[in-house]
């Protein structure tokens, strides 16, 4: 029941990222909008129905692992230079010469700052470039982390 | 009367067992953090994967045969609840970790903040340095794990490489995401 339900969700998600007024927001917060509400929907019927009870935490534990691991795997699609290479070399082989003309580095770059500005981690002109308060939030969230998991240079 | 005797202490086993999971839990984080977070012998990515991968077969393996044991009814349902739990702390815990380590992204914001105004041409032109080299690791490690093959100066996806790609088309073809890389 509860694996059918993320999979309503992720449909559901699926549905409303191609309406146009949906469009606007951003995916993550989309799914988790959607998850939330069905997962809430979810809880408050099981409850009515058959009270408080241990199956009532599985499930919800079970419900918030699979939407976790949806969104750890579409964000993983959307940003990552490896996915995008095996998406590519699903159409045909290729050579490192090609995936390089691909996937023009400068290109690459351009597009992450283009969607960090989109999302408002960055602001400015186009040729020059500051970071929002979001951004300098996430920056020192991030510094604070690699400090935390001690992460070498 | 006897089955109400037997489902209270069913209730009072799966209790016990989401508390000893829980401080099971608590403690997997405190070695972490106490002890293997300053060791120079566990560092990288495959040794913190390993640190949970082996928690989580351990714990579901224990869980799973108390459950056996001591829930008739409720055994299943409870093991893959506590198993989502597991799930939860170590996903969180292997998406921070990866994040904190190396994303591009705040690599680029990183950087940014560090110049308080940064020149988008110059930022480009130091990042694409990074972007090839980037691209030079990322085949490395798609062939470490057996996604793809290098032969012949041509790189192909593997079989086991073709069926994880298609289910990845599938992720991104449902939230009609564009993959920028």
């Amino acid at each position: 029941m509860t694996i059918l339900l993320t999979l309503f969700a992720i449909f559901v998600h699926g549905i409303a990222s191609h309406m146009p007024a949906c469009k606007k927001i951003n995916s993550i917060k989309l799914f988790l909008l959607i998850s939330c509400i069905l997962g809430l929907g979810y809880i408050i019927v099981q409850y009515a129905t058959y009270g408080g009870s241990f199956n009532l935490v599985a499930n919800c534990l079970l419900y918030g692992f699979s939407c976790e691991l949806y969104i750890f795997i579409f964000t993983m699609c959307i940003s990552s230079v490896s996915a995008n290479i095996l998406l590519r070399l699903l159409a045909h082989n290729l050579k490192l010469d090609d995936i390089k003309g691909f996937y023009d580095s400068k290109h690459m770059v351009n597009n992450r700052l283009e969607r960090l500005c989109k999302i408002g981690f960055i602001e400015g002109t186009p040729q020059e470039l500051c970071l929002s308060n979001k951004g300098h939030l996430l920056v020192n969230v991030f510094t604070r982390l690699r400090l935390f998991f001690r992460h070498r240079n | 009367m006897r089955y109400r005797r037997e489902a209270k202490l069913s209730n009072h086993v799966i209790l016990l067992l989401y508390v000893i999971s829980l401080l099971y839990l608590l403690v997997h984080f405190l070695v972490y953090l106490l002890f293997l977070r300053r060791s120079n012998q566990f560092y990288g990515e495959t040794s913190i994967f390993l640190y949970h991968l082996c928690s989580i077969c351990l714990y579901s393996f224990v869980v799973l045969i108390f459950s056996v044991l001591y829930l008739k009814h409720d055994y299943l349902i409870t093991l893959v609840g506590l198993m989502a739990a597991h799930g939860i702390y170590s996903l969180s815990f292997l998406e921070l970790w990866s994040l904190a380590q190396g994303s591009y992204s705040i690599s680029i914001l990183t950087n940014i903040q560090l110049h308080h105004i940064s020149n988008k041409e110059k930022l480009i032109n130091d990042f694409s340095v990074l972007g090839d080299e980037k691209i030079r690791q990322r085949l490395q490690s798609l062939q470490k794990v057996k996604l793809i093959t290098h032969t012949n100066q041509t790189y192909k996806l593997t079989p086991y490489g073709r069926v994880v790609v298609r289910l990845l088309h599938m992720f991104l073809l449902i939230p009609n995401i564009q993959n920028n890389g």
